[in-house]
Protein backbone atom coordinates (compact mmCIF):
# COMPACT_ATOMS: atom_id res chain seq x y z
CA UNK A 1 0.00 0.00 0.00
CA UNK A 2 3.08 2.31 0.84
CA UNK A 3 4.47 1.32 -2.20
CA UNK A 4 1.60 2.61 -4.45
CA UNK A 5 1.24 5.42 -2.84
CA UNK A 6 4.86 6.01 -2.65
CA UNK A 7 4.62 5.79 -6.68
CA UNK A 8 2.03 8.16 -7.20
CA UNK A 9 3.63 10.75 -5.32
CA UNK A 10 7.53 10.02 -7.39
CA UNK A 11 5.51 10.23 -10.78
CA UNK A 12 2.82 11.70 -12.14
CA UNK A 13 -0.64 9.47 -13.20
CA UNK A 14 -0.63 8.47 -16.93
CA UNK A 15 -3.01 10.37 -18.95
CA UNK A 16 -5.39 7.59 -19.67
CA UNK A 17 -5.50 6.37 -16.23
CA UNK A 18 -6.37 9.93 -14.89
CA UNK A 19 -8.96 10.11 -18.03
CA UNK A 20 -10.68 6.94 -16.82
CA UNK A 21 -10.45 7.80 -13.16
CA UNK A 22 -12.45 11.73 -14.12
CA UNK A 23 -15.22 9.08 -16.13
CA UNK A 24 -15.87 7.34 -13.52
CA UNK A 25 -16.29 10.46 -10.96
CA UNK A 26 -17.99 12.15 -13.26
CA UNK A 27 -20.53 9.38 -14.01
CA UNK A 28 -21.16 8.88 -10.62
CA UNK A 29 -21.90 12.21 -9.69
CA UNK A 30 -24.33 12.31 -12.65
CA UNK A 31 -26.19 9.16 -11.83
CA UNK A 32 -27.22 10.32 -8.13
CA UNK A 33 -28.57 13.73 -9.50
CA UNK A 34 -30.94 11.82 -11.15
CA UNK A 35 -33.03 11.39 -8.44
CA UNK A 36 -34.56 14.43 -6.32
CA UNK A 37 -33.07 12.38 -3.42
CA UNK A 38 -29.75 13.17 -5.21
CA UNK A 39 -30.17 16.18 -6.19
CA UNK A 40 -31.24 16.82 -2.67
CA UNK A 41 -28.14 15.81 -1.30
CA UNK A 42 -25.24 17.43 -3.91
CA UNK A 43 -27.48 20.67 -3.21
CA UNK A 44 -26.70 20.15 1.17
CA UNK A 45 -23.09 19.22 0.49
CA UNK A 46 -22.73 22.33 -1.52
CA UNK A 47 -24.55 24.55 1.24
CA UNK A 48 -23.29 22.89 4.59
CA UNK A 49 -19.43 21.56 2.88
CA UNK A 50 -18.50 23.99 0.88
CA UNK A 51 -20.67 27.11 1.54
CA UNK A 52 -22.56 27.84 -1.54
CA UNK A 53 -25.19 25.84 -2.97
CA UNK A 54 -23.98 27.41 -6.81
CA UNK A 55 -21.02 24.96 -6.14
CA UNK A 56 -22.87 22.38 -7.08
CA UNK A 57 -23.55 23.50 -11.31
CA UNK A 58 -19.76 24.67 -10.75
CA UNK A 59 -17.93 21.15 -9.05
CA UNK A 60 -17.87 19.47 -11.76
CA UNK A 61 -16.31 21.33 -14.09
CA UNK A 62 -13.66 21.31 -10.91
CA UNK A 63 -13.21 18.06 -11.44
CA UNK A 64 -12.66 17.89 -15.28
CA UNK A 65 -9.91 20.34 -14.73
CA UNK A 66 -7.88 18.08 -12.43
CA UNK A 67 -4.58 17.73 -13.82
CA UNK A 68 -1.50 15.22 -13.15
CA UNK A 69 0.13 17.50 -11.46
CA UNK A 70 -2.76 18.40 -9.20
CA UNK A 71 -2.68 14.47 -8.10
CA UNK A 72 1.02 14.62 -7.43
CA UNK A 73 0.87 17.78 -5.30
CA UNK A 74 -2.23 16.70 -3.50
CA UNK A 75 -0.86 13.24 -2.40
CA UNK A 76 2.83 14.73 -1.36
CA UNK A 77 0.81 16.99 0.71
CA UNK A 78 -1.57 15.28 2.24
CA UNK A 79 -0.73 11.27 2.00
CA UNK A 80 3.40 11.36 2.18
CA UNK A 81 3.74 14.32 3.75
CA UNK A 82 1.41 14.20 6.64
CA UNK A 83 1.81 12.05 10.15
CA UNK A 84 -0.13 8.72 9.20
CA UNK A 85 -1.00 5.98 11.49
CA UNK A 86 -0.81 2.10 10.51
CA UNK A 87 -3.25 -0.40 11.71
CA UNK A 88 -3.04 -3.99 11.45
CA UNK A 89 -5.90 -5.93 12.61
CA UNK A 90 -4.69 -9.74 13.11
CA UNK A 91 -6.42 -12.53 14.69
CA UNK A 92 -4.56 -12.95 18.22
CA UNK A 93 -3.46 -16.68 18.00
CA UNK A 94 -2.10 -16.24 14.85
CA UNK A 95 -0.08 -13.05 15.63
CA UNK A 96 1.27 -14.86 18.06
CA UNK A 97 2.18 -17.48 16.51
CA UNK A 98 4.00 -15.12 13.95
CA UNK A 99 1.67 -16.91 10.89
CA UNK A 100 -0.31 -13.63 10.22
CA UNK A 101 0.25 -10.95 6.98
CA UNK B 1 -21.42 12.73 21.36
CA UNK B 2 -18.20 14.32 20.91
CA UNK B 3 -17.44 13.24 17.38
CA UNK B 4 -21.14 16.00 16.61
CA UNK B 5 -20.18 18.39 18.60
CA UNK B 6 -17.10 18.81 17.09
CA UNK B 7 -18.35 18.50 13.43
CA UNK B 8 -21.11 20.98 14.45
CA UNK B 9 -18.64 23.60 15.59
CA UNK B 10 -16.77 23.41 12.26
CA UNK B 11 -19.26 23.53 10.45
CA UNK B 12 -20.28 26.81 12.43
CA UNK B 13 -16.41 27.79 11.74
CA UNK B 14 -16.87 27.84 7.70
CA UNK B 15 -20.35 29.32 7.90
CA UNK B 16 -19.59 33.11 8.40
CA UNK B 17 -19.05 35.18 5.40
CA UNK B 18 -19.55 32.67 2.05
CA UNK B 19 -22.99 30.89 2.67
CA UNK B 20 -26.42 31.40 0.87
CA UNK B 21 -28.66 31.20 3.55
CA UNK B 22 -31.70 30.17 3.14
CA UNK B 23 -35.03 31.18 4.39
CA UNK B 24 -35.50 28.83 7.65
CA UNK B 25 -39.05 27.53 7.77
CA UNK B 26 -40.35 27.14 11.31
CA UNK B 27 -43.09 24.25 9.40
CA UNK B 28 -42.30 22.48 6.13
CA UNK B 29 -43.66 25.08 3.26
CA UNK B 30 -47.04 23.19 1.66
CA UNK B 31 -47.12 20.23 -0.54
CA UNK B 32 -47.70 21.46 -4.28
CA UNK B 33 -49.93 19.63 -6.51
CA UNK B 34 -48.78 16.40 -7.34
CA UNK B 35 -47.21 15.98 -10.31
CA UNK B 36 -47.73 13.02 -12.40
CA UNK B 37 -44.75 11.46 -13.73
CA UNK B 38 -45.09 11.65 -17.76
CA UNK B 39 -43.46 8.92 -19.60
CA UNK B 40 -43.57 9.64 -23.78
CA UNK B 41 -44.33 6.50 -25.83
CA UNK B 42 -41.31 4.93 -26.72
CA UNK B 43 -39.79 4.93 -30.52
CA UNK B 44 -39.73 1.44 -31.87
CA UNK B 45 -37.79 0.32 -35.23
CA UNK B 46 -36.67 -3.10 -36.18
CA UNK B 47 -33.53 -3.44 -37.64
CA UNK B 48 -33.07 -6.03 -40.98
CA UNK B 49 -31.97 -9.22 -38.77
CA UNK B 50 -34.75 -8.57 -36.61
CA UNK B 51 -33.49 -6.53 -33.22
CA UNK B 52 -36.38 -4.50 -32.14
CA UNK B 53 -34.47 -0.94 -31.18
CA UNK B 54 -36.64 0.76 -28.40
CA UNK B 55 -35.66 4.60 -27.22
CA UNK B 56 -37.15 6.52 -24.74
CA UNK B 57 -35.55 9.56 -25.09
CA UNK B 58 -34.54 11.70 -21.39
CA UNK B 59 -32.70 14.99 -21.63
CA UNK B 60 -31.29 16.97 -18.53
CA UNK B 61 -28.91 14.95 -17.40
CA UNK B 62 -26.15 13.31 -20.02
CA UNK B 63 -26.52 9.59 -19.24
CA UNK B 64 -27.84 7.20 -21.30
CA UNK B 65 -28.54 3.49 -20.40
CA UNK B 66 -28.29 0.58 -23.02
CA UNK B 67 -29.66 -2.73 -22.09
CA UNK B 68 -29.81 -5.58 -24.76
CA UNK B 69 -32.64 -8.10 -23.98
CA UNK B 70 -33.23 -11.50 -24.92
CA UNK B 71 -36.85 -12.38 -24.70
CA UNK B 72 -36.14 -15.91 -23.06
CA UNK B 73 -34.52 -16.64 -19.91
CA UNK B 74 -35.76 -18.75 -16.91
CA UNK B 75 -38.40 -20.44 -18.34
CA UNK B 76 -36.29 -21.93 -20.81
CA UNK B 77 -34.35 -23.92 -18.33
CA UNK B 78 -34.56 -27.62 -18.82
CA UNK B 79 -35.72 -29.33 -16.17
CA UNK B 80 -32.77 -31.09 -14.86
CA UNK B 81 -30.72 -27.62 -14.96
CA UNK B 82 -32.76 -25.07 -13.38
CA UNK B 83 -30.40 -21.81 -13.29
CA UNK B 84 -29.18 -22.47 -16.68
CA UNK B 85 -30.93 -19.09 -18.09
CA UNK B 86 -29.21 -17.46 -15.46
CA UNK B 87 -25.66 -19.06 -15.72
CA UNK B 88 -25.05 -18.68 -19.15
CA UNK B 89 -25.83 -14.61 -18.85
CA UNK B 90 -23.69 -13.99 -15.93
CA UNK B 91 -21.07 -15.92 -17.96
CA UNK B 92 -21.25 -13.87 -21.00
CA UNK B 93 -19.34 -10.77 -19.20
CA UNK B 94 -16.71 -13.35 -18.34
CA UNK B 95 -14.92 -13.36 -21.66
CA UNK B 96 -15.19 -12.98 -25.56
CA UNK B 97 -13.28 -14.25 -28.36
CA UNK B 98 -11.55 -10.96 -28.08
CA UNK B 99 -11.42 -9.87 -24.51
CA UNK B 100 -10.45 -11.61 -21.32
CA UNK B 101 -12.88 -11.29 -18.25
CA UNK B 102 -10.48 -9.08 -16.45
CA UNK B 103 -10.30 -7.04 -20.04
CA UNK B 104 -14.02 -6.67 -20.14
CA UNK B 105 -13.90 -5.01 -16.95
CA UNK B 106 -11.19 -2.65 -17.31
CA UNK B 107 -12.83 -1.91 -20.27
CA UNK B 108 -16.23 -1.36 -18.82
CA UNK B 109 -14.10 0.43 -16.09
CA UNK B 110 -12.73 2.84 -18.38
CA UNK B 111 -16.15 3.82 -19.92
CA UNK B 112 -17.15 5.04 -16.70
CA UNK B 113 -20.07 2.36 -16.02
CA UNK B 114 -20.57 -1.14 -14.85
CA UNK B 115 -21.51 -3.68 -17.75
CA UNK B 116 -23.79 -6.26 -15.89
CA UNK B 117 -25.78 -9.15 -17.16
CA UNK B 118 -28.60 -11.79 -15.85
CA UNK B 119 -31.21 -13.41 -16.45
CA UNK B 120 -34.65 -13.55 -14.91
CA UNK B 121 -38.52 -15.16 -16.02
CA UNK B 122 -38.69 -14.40 -19.87
CA UNK B 123 -35.55 -11.95 -19.94
CA UNK B 124 -31.89 -12.20 -20.29
CA UNK B 125 -30.41 -9.29 -20.29
CA UNK B 126 -26.68 -7.38 -20.70
CA UNK B 127 -26.61 -3.67 -19.66
CA UNK B 128 -24.27 -0.49 -18.95
CA UNK B 129 -25.70 3.26 -18.02
CA UNK B 130 -22.60 6.45 -19.14
CA UNK B 131 -22.50 9.31 -20.02
CA UNK B 132 -23.50 9.88 -23.65
CA UNK B 133 -19.90 10.51 -25.39
CA UNK B 134 -18.53 6.56 -24.15
CA UNK B 135 -22.03 5.21 -25.57
CA UNK B 136 -21.05 3.92 -28.92
CA UNK B 137 -17.94 2.31 -26.64
CA UNK B 138 -20.15 0.64 -24.35
CA UNK B 139 -22.66 -0.60 -27.23
CA UNK B 140 -19.56 -2.39 -28.85
CA UNK B 141 -18.76 -3.74 -25.55
CA UNK B 142 -22.15 -5.21 -25.06
CA UNK B 143 -22.78 -6.51 -28.58
CA UNK B 144 -19.22 -8.51 -27.97
CA UNK B 145 -20.19 -10.12 -25.04
CA UNK B 146 -24.02 -11.11 -26.42
CA UNK B 147 -22.77 -11.98 -29.64
CA UNK B 148 -19.34 -13.65 -29.17
CA UNK B 149 -18.72 -14.85 -25.38
CA UNK B 150 -15.94 -17.51 -24.99
CA UNK B 151 -17.71 -19.63 -22.18
CA UNK B 152 -14.31 -20.58 -20.85
CA UNK B 153 -14.23 -23.43 -18.57
CA UNK B 154 -12.21 -22.07 -15.93
CA UNK B 155 -14.88 -19.02 -16.08
CA UNK B 156 -17.59 -21.44 -15.67
CA UNK B 157 -16.61 -23.30 -12.44
CA UNK B 158 -15.33 -20.18 -10.94
CA UNK B 159 -18.89 -19.12 -11.49
CA UNK B 160 -20.92 -22.28 -10.68
CA UNK B 161 -18.44 -22.19 -7.30
CA UNK B 162 -19.52 -18.67 -6.64
CA UNK B 163 -23.55 -19.66 -7.44
CA UNK B 164 -23.06 -22.86 -5.48
CA UNK B 165 -22.05 -21.02 -2.54
CA UNK B 166 -24.54 -18.40 -2.52
CA UNK B 167 -26.98 -20.70 -3.03
CA UNK B 168 -25.75 -22.76 0.12
CA UNK B 169 -26.14 -19.88 2.20
CA UNK B 170 -29.91 -18.42 0.99
CA UNK B 171 -30.82 -22.42 0.95
CA UNK B 172 -30.38 -22.25 4.85
CA UNK B 173 -32.61 -19.67 5.77
CA UNK B 174 -36.17 -20.58 6.40
CA UNK B 175 -37.93 -18.08 4.64
CA UNK B 176 -35.79 -18.66 1.45
CA UNK B 177 -36.18 -22.58 1.29
CA UNK B 178 -40.17 -22.05 2.72
CA UNK B 179 -40.39 -19.95 -0.06
CA UNK B 180 -38.94 -21.73 -2.65
CA UNK B 181 -40.51 -25.31 -1.79
CA UNK B 182 -43.98 -23.24 -1.73
CA UNK B 183 -43.41 -21.89 -5.08
CA UNK B 184 -42.75 -25.75 -6.77
CA UNK B 185 -46.06 -27.20 -4.48
CA UNK B 186 -47.59 -24.42 -6.69
CA UNK B 187 -46.67 -25.33 -9.86
CA UNK B 188 -45.11 -29.00 -9.83
CA UNK B 189 -43.20 -29.66 -13.34
CA UNK B 190 -44.33 -26.56 -14.73
CA UNK B 191 -41.34 -24.11 -15.51
CA UNK B 192 -42.68 -21.44 -13.15
CA UNK B 193 -41.95 -23.90 -10.35
CA UNK B 194 -38.19 -23.79 -10.38
CA UNK B 195 -35.61 -21.98 -8.72
CA UNK B 196 -34.56 -19.21 -10.88
CA UNK B 197 -30.89 -19.64 -9.55
CA UNK B 198 -30.95 -23.29 -9.90
CA UNK B 199 -29.91 -25.90 -7.03
CA UNK B 200 -26.63 -26.82 -5.81
CA UNK B 201 -27.34 -30.11 -7.42
CA UNK B 202 -28.62 -28.86 -11.14
CA UNK B 203 -25.56 -26.41 -10.92
CA UNK B 204 -22.88 -29.25 -10.49
CA UNK B 205 -24.87 -30.94 -13.17
CA UNK B 206 -24.44 -28.24 -15.70
CA UNK B 207 -21.57 -28.85 -18.30
CA UNK B 208 -19.94 -25.86 -21.08
CA UNK B 209 -22.48 -27.79 -23.87
CA UNK B 210 -25.17 -27.15 -21.97
CA UNK B 211 -24.69 -23.18 -21.91
CA UNK B 212 -23.27 -22.98 -25.39
CA UNK B 213 -26.58 -24.76 -26.74
CA UNK B 214 -28.68 -22.36 -25.00
CA UNK B 215 -26.99 -19.34 -26.21
CA UNK B 216 -26.92 -20.21 -29.96
CA UNK B 217 -31.00 -21.67 -29.68
CA UNK B 218 -31.66 -18.24 -27.71
CA UNK B 219 -29.53 -15.74 -28.17
CA UNK B 220 -30.39 -14.30 -31.62
CA UNK B 221 -31.55 -10.49 -32.93
CA UNK B 222 -34.92 -11.60 -33.50
CA UNK B 223 -35.26 -12.62 -30.50
CA UNK B 224 -33.87 -9.67 -28.87
CA UNK B 225 -34.53 -5.83 -28.41
CA UNK B 226 -31.68 -3.08 -27.64
CA UNK B 227 -33.12 -0.83 -24.97
CA UNK B 228 -32.07 3.15 -25.30
CA UNK B 229 -33.06 5.18 -22.03
CA UNK B 230 -31.90 9.01 -21.48
CA UNK B 231 -30.17 11.40 -23.21
CA UNK B 232 -30.23 10.02 -27.16
CA UNK B 233 -32.74 10.73 -29.79
CA UNK B 234 -34.06 7.79 -32.02
CA UNK B 235 -32.25 8.47 -35.04
CA UNK B 236 -28.75 8.53 -33.33
CA UNK B 237 -29.66 5.06 -31.45
CA UNK B 238 -30.97 3.59 -34.68
CA UNK B 239 -27.59 4.53 -35.98
CA UNK B 240 -25.36 3.27 -32.94
CA UNK B 241 -27.50 -0.29 -32.85
CA UNK B 242 -26.69 -0.79 -36.71
CA UNK B 243 -23.17 -0.30 -36.37
CA UNK B 244 -23.13 -2.38 -33.15
CA UNK B 245 -25.46 -5.29 -34.17
CA UNK B 246 -25.80 -4.48 -37.72
CA UNK B 247 -23.38 -8.02 -38.27
CA UNK B 248 -25.35 -10.12 -35.88
CA UNK B 249 -27.15 -12.61 -38.31
CA UNK B 250 -30.47 -14.09 -37.64
CA UNK B 251 -30.10 -17.67 -38.08
CA UNK B 252 -31.82 -19.74 -40.87
CA UNK B 253 -33.83 -22.01 -38.41
CA UNK B 254 -37.05 -20.68 -37.22
CA UNK B 255 -36.70 -19.24 -33.35
CA UNK B 256 -37.84 -22.02 -30.61
CA UNK B 257 -41.65 -21.73 -29.95
CA UNK B 258 -42.11 -20.21 -25.74
CA UNK B 259 -44.38 -22.34 -24.08
CA UNK B 260 -44.71 -22.56 -20.06
CA UNK B 261 -46.60 -26.17 -19.49
CA UNK B 262 -49.64 -25.27 -17.17
CA UNK B 263 -49.45 -25.54 -12.82
CA UNK B 264 -49.78 -28.74 -11.77
CA UNK B 265 -50.10 -28.18 -8.17
CA UNK B 266 -48.96 -30.95 -5.49
CA UNK B 267 -51.55 -32.31 -3.18
CA UNK B 268 -49.12 -32.34 -0.16
CA UNK B 269 -50.01 -29.32 1.31
CA UNK B 270 -48.97 -27.98 3.89
CA UNK B 271 -45.67 -29.37 4.26
CA UNK B 272 -43.22 -28.81 6.70
CA UNK B 273 -39.55 -28.73 6.40
CA UNK B 274 -37.49 -29.96 9.41
CA UNK B 275 -34.35 -28.15 9.49
CA UNK B 276 -32.82 -29.06 12.96
CA UNK B 277 -32.14 -26.00 15.22
CA UNK B 278 -33.81 -23.67 13.39
CA UNK B 279 -34.01 -20.20 15.25
CA UNK B 280 -37.07 -19.06 13.08
CA UNK B 281 -39.51 -20.53 10.88
CA UNK B 282 -40.34 -19.19 7.60
CA UNK B 283 -43.66 -19.65 6.41
CA UNK B 284 -44.59 -19.77 2.81
CA UNK B 285 -47.73 -19.68 0.62
CA UNK B 286 -47.84 -19.91 -3.32
CA UNK B 287 -50.13 -20.52 -6.47
CA UNK B 288 -50.40 -19.61 -10.12
CA UNK B 289 -51.87 -16.10 -10.84
CA UNK B 290 -52.45 -14.35 -13.75
CA UNK B 291 -50.44 -13.33 -16.25
CA UNK B 292 -48.99 -9.42 -17.37
CA UNK B 293 -51.43 -8.87 -20.08
CA UNK B 294 -54.13 -10.01 -18.09
CA UNK B 295 -57.42 -7.14 -18.08
CA UNK B 296 -57.95 -7.51 -14.04
CA UNK B 297 -53.84 -7.25 -13.43
CA UNK B 298 -54.15 -3.51 -12.41
CA UNK B 299 -57.27 -4.49 -9.77
CA UNK B 300 -54.48 -7.73 -8.79
CA UNK B 301 -51.43 -4.92 -7.88
CA UNK B 302 -53.78 -2.62 -6.08
CA UNK B 303 -55.32 -5.91 -4.25
CA UNK B 304 -51.38 -7.10 -3.58
CA UNK B 305 -50.88 -3.62 -2.28
CA UNK B 306 -54.13 -3.76 -0.34
CA UNK B 307 -53.03 -7.32 1.41
CA UNK B 308 -49.32 -7.07 1.88
CA UNK B 309 -47.22 -4.94 0.43
CA UNK B 310 -46.05 -2.31 3.01
CA UNK B 311 -46.17 -1.42 6.51
CA UNK B 312 -49.87 -1.07 6.17
CA UNK B 313 -50.95 -3.67 4.44
CA UNK B 314 -53.48 -5.85 6.26
CA UNK B 315 -50.85 -8.42 6.84
CA UNK B 316 -48.27 -5.96 8.33
CA UNK B 317 -50.96 -4.58 10.47
CA UNK B 318 -52.03 -8.02 11.74
CA UNK B 319 -49.03 -10.11 12.15
CA UNK B 320 -46.53 -7.18 12.97
CA UNK B 321 -48.43 -4.15 14.55
CA UNK B 322 -51.27 -5.88 16.28
CA UNK B 323 -49.86 -9.34 17.13
CA UNK B 324 -45.77 -8.72 16.96
CA UNK B 325 -45.09 -11.99 15.51
CA UNK B 326 -42.83 -10.75 12.88
CA UNK B 327 -40.73 -8.19 11.93
CA UNK B 328 -41.88 -8.51 8.19
CA UNK B 329 -44.62 -10.01 6.35
CA UNK B 330 -45.33 -9.35 2.53
CA UNK B 331 -47.57 -10.76 -0.29
CA UNK B 332 -46.38 -10.45 -4.29
CA UNK B 333 -48.24 -10.97 -7.10
CA UNK B 334 -45.48 -11.58 -10.26
CA UNK B 335 -47.33 -11.60 -13.14
CA UNK B 336 -45.37 -12.81 -16.03
CA UNK B 337 -45.64 -13.90 -19.80
CA UNK B 338 -47.56 -16.85 -19.36
CA UNK B 339 -49.38 -16.30 -15.94
CA UNK B 340 -47.63 -15.94 -12.81
CA UNK B 341 -46.91 -16.05 -9.11
CA UNK B 342 -49.00 -15.19 -6.12
CA UNK B 343 -46.94 -15.80 -2.65
CA UNK B 344 -46.95 -14.70 0.94
CA UNK B 345 -44.16 -15.07 2.69
CA UNK B 346 -42.69 -14.11 6.27
CA UNK B 347 -40.40 -15.52 9.06
CA UNK B 348 -41.43 -15.52 13.01
CA UNK B 349 -40.40 -17.81 15.76
CA UNK B 350 -40.99 -20.98 15.35
CA UNK B 351 -43.95 -21.40 17.69
CA UNK B 352 -45.73 -19.15 15.86
CA UNK B 353 -46.17 -20.52 12.82
CA UNK B 354 -49.05 -22.10 13.00
CA UNK B 355 -50.83 -18.64 14.02
CA UNK B 356 -49.20 -17.27 11.26
CA UNK B 357 -50.30 -19.93 8.58
CA UNK B 358 -53.75 -19.14 10.24
CA UNK B 359 -53.50 -15.15 10.01
CA UNK B 360 -52.12 -14.91 6.24
CA UNK B 361 -55.28 -17.28 5.06
CA UNK B 362 -57.60 -15.83 7.34
CA UNK B 363 -56.01 -12.06 5.22
CA UNK B 364 -56.62 -13.29 1.76
CA UNK B 365 -59.75 -14.64 2.45
CA UNK B 366 -61.11 -11.24 3.88
CA UNK B 367 -59.96 -9.47 0.69
CA UNK B 368 -63.11 -11.37 -0.86
CA UNK B 369 -65.56 -11.12 2.12
CA UNK B 370 -64.20 -6.95 3.13
CA UNK B 371 -63.37 -4.74 0.45
CA UNK B 372 -61.34 -1.54 1.37
CA UNK B 373 -63.31 1.21 2.25
CA UNK B 374 -62.44 5.29 1.03
CA UNK B 375 -59.31 5.44 2.83
CA UNK B 376 -57.48 2.30 3.27
CA UNK B 377 -57.86 2.06 -0.61
CA UNK B 378 -56.56 5.96 -1.21
CA UNK B 379 -53.60 5.23 0.72
CA UNK B 380 -52.62 1.79 -0.57
CA UNK B 381 -53.20 3.75 -4.28
CA UNK B 382 -50.77 6.15 -3.33
CA UNK B 383 -48.15 3.57 -2.19
CA UNK B 384 -48.36 1.70 -5.40
CA UNK B 385 -48.44 4.66 -7.76
CA UNK B 386 -45.93 6.48 -5.33
CA UNK B 387 -43.53 3.24 -5.66
CA UNK B 388 -43.91 2.78 -9.50
CA UNK B 389 -43.43 6.66 -10.33
CA UNK B 390 -40.12 6.31 -7.81
CA UNK B 391 -39.18 3.25 -10.14
CA UNK B 392 -39.15 5.54 -13.08
CA UNK B 393 -35.94 8.02 -11.71
CA UNK B 394 -33.18 7.07 -13.29
CA UNK B 395 -32.46 5.76 -17.01
CA UNK B 396 -31.44 2.40 -15.24
CA UNK B 397 -35.10 1.97 -14.18
CA UNK B 398 -36.67 3.19 -17.06
CA UNK B 399 -34.79 0.86 -19.22
CA UNK B 400 -35.86 -1.79 -16.87
CA UNK B 401 -39.47 -1.32 -16.88
CA UNK B 402 -39.16 -1.07 -20.95
CA UNK B 403 -37.32 -4.39 -20.43
CA UNK B 404 -40.00 -5.77 -18.33
CA UNK B 405 -42.98 -5.35 -20.85
CA UNK B 406 -40.62 -6.04 -23.98
CA UNK B 407 -40.16 -9.67 -22.23
CA UNK B 408 -43.66 -10.57 -21.34
CA UNK B 409 -45.12 -9.28 -24.43
CA UNK B 410 -47.33 -6.13 -23.53
CA UNK B 411 -47.66 -2.82 -25.87
CA UNK B 412 -44.51 -0.71 -24.66
CA UNK B 413 -46.77 2.63 -24.72
CA UNK B 414 -48.56 0.79 -21.51
CA UNK B 415 -45.55 2.11 -19.63
CA UNK B 416 -47.64 5.50 -20.31
CA UNK B 417 -50.87 4.28 -19.11
CA UNK B 418 -49.92 2.39 -15.69
CA UNK B 419 -50.39 4.90 -13.12
CA UNK B 420 -54.01 6.04 -15.01
CA UNK B 421 -54.70 2.35 -14.53
CA UNK B 422 -53.65 2.13 -10.88
CA UNK B 423 -55.64 5.14 -10.17
CA UNK B 424 -58.66 3.81 -11.94
CA UNK B 425 -59.21 0.74 -9.55
CA UNK B 426 -62.47 0.74 -7.56
CA UNK B 427 -62.93 -1.16 -4.24
CA UNK B 428 -65.40 -3.50 -6.27
CA UNK B 429 -62.66 -4.24 -8.84
CA UNK B 430 -60.63 -5.21 -5.67
CA UNK B 431 -63.12 -7.51 -4.61
CA UNK B 432 -64.06 -8.82 -7.61
CA UNK B 433 -60.45 -9.76 -7.99
CA UNK B 434 -59.96 -11.78 -5.02
CA UNK B 435 -63.15 -13.44 -5.71
CA UNK B 436 -62.11 -14.29 -8.57
CA UNK B 437 -58.54 -15.47 -8.28
CA UNK B 438 -57.74 -15.76 -4.84
CA UNK B 439 -59.14 -19.22 -3.41
CA UNK B 440 -57.35 -19.63 0.30
CA UNK B 441 -57.92 -23.52 -0.69
CA UNK B 442 -55.37 -23.29 -4.19
CA UNK B 443 -52.34 -21.91 -2.07
CA UNK B 444 -50.05 -24.63 -1.39
CA UNK B 445 -48.49 -23.80 2.64
CA UNK B 446 -44.79 -24.43 3.34
CA UNK B 447 -43.28 -24.33 7.02
CA UNK B 448 -39.52 -24.37 7.07
CA UNK B 449 -38.29 -24.65 10.71
CA UNK B 450 -37.71 -26.22 13.68
CA UNK B 451 -40.66 -28.80 13.40
CA UNK B 452 -40.97 -29.59 16.52
CA UNK B 453 -42.17 -26.36 17.65
CA UNK B 454 -44.96 -26.26 15.43
CA UNK B 455 -45.71 -29.43 13.84
CA UNK B 456 -48.20 -30.32 16.52
CA UNK B 457 -49.82 -26.91 16.11
CA UNK B 458 -50.16 -27.19 12.37
CA UNK B 459 -51.39 -30.70 12.92
CA UNK B 460 -54.67 -29.18 14.77
CA UNK B 461 -55.74 -27.51 11.88
CA UNK B 462 -54.28 -30.35 9.49
CA UNK B 463 -54.22 -33.46 10.56
CA UNK B 464 -52.16 -34.65 7.14
CA UNK B 465 -49.39 -32.65 7.84
CA UNK B 466 -46.32 -33.81 5.70
CA UNK B 467 -42.82 -33.15 7.70
CA UNK B 468 -39.62 -34.28 5.44
CA UNK B 469 -36.45 -33.66 7.01
CA UNK B 470 -33.99 -30.50 5.01
CA UNK B 471 -31.89 -33.27 3.59
CA UNK B 472 -34.81 -34.92 1.75
CA UNK B 473 -36.05 -31.78 0.11
CA UNK B 474 -34.83 -31.53 -3.45
CA UNK B 475 -36.81 -27.95 -5.20
CA UNK B 476 -35.64 -29.94 -8.59
CA UNK B 477 -38.35 -32.44 -8.57
CA UNK B 478 -41.80 -31.77 -9.16
CA UNK B 479 -43.22 -33.20 -5.78
CA UNK B 480 -40.21 -31.66 -4.03
CA UNK B 481 -39.18 -34.98 -2.52
CA UNK B 482 -35.30 -37.29 -3.92
CA UNK B 483 -38.08 -40.22 -3.46
CA UNK B 484 -40.19 -38.52 -6.45
CA UNK B 485 -37.37 -37.18 -8.41
CA UNK B 486 -36.84 -38.81 -11.94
Amino acid sequence: MRQEIDRLAGKPVAAAELAKVKTQLLTQALLERQTPLGKGMALGDAILIQGDARRVNQELDDLQAVTAADVQRVVRKYLTGAPAVTIEYTQAAAAQGGAAK
Amino acid sequence: MKASVTLMSLLAALAPGSVVVAQPYETPPPAGAPRPAVIPAPFVQTLGNGLRVIVVERKGLPLVTAELVIRSGTEADPAALSGLADLTATLLTKGTARRTAPQIADAAEALGGQLESGAGWHRSFVSMTVTRPQLAAALDLIADVTMHPRFAAAELERARRLAIDGLNVSLAQPGTLAHLAAVRAAFGASPYGHSAQGTPASLARTRRADVVTLHTRLYRPDNAALIFAGDIDPKDAVALAQAAFGRWTRPATALPATSVSAAQPTARSPLAIAMAGAGQAGVAMAMPTIARAAPDYYAGQVANTILGSGYSSRLNQEIRIRRGLSYGVQSQLDARRAGGTFSVSSQTKNASAPEVVAVMLDEVARMGTAPPDADELAARKLALIGGFSRSLETTEDLAGRLAALEANGVDLAELGRVIGKMDAVTASDVQAFANAHWRAGDLRIVVAGDAPQFADGLRKAYPALLVIPQTEVDLDAPGLTKATAK
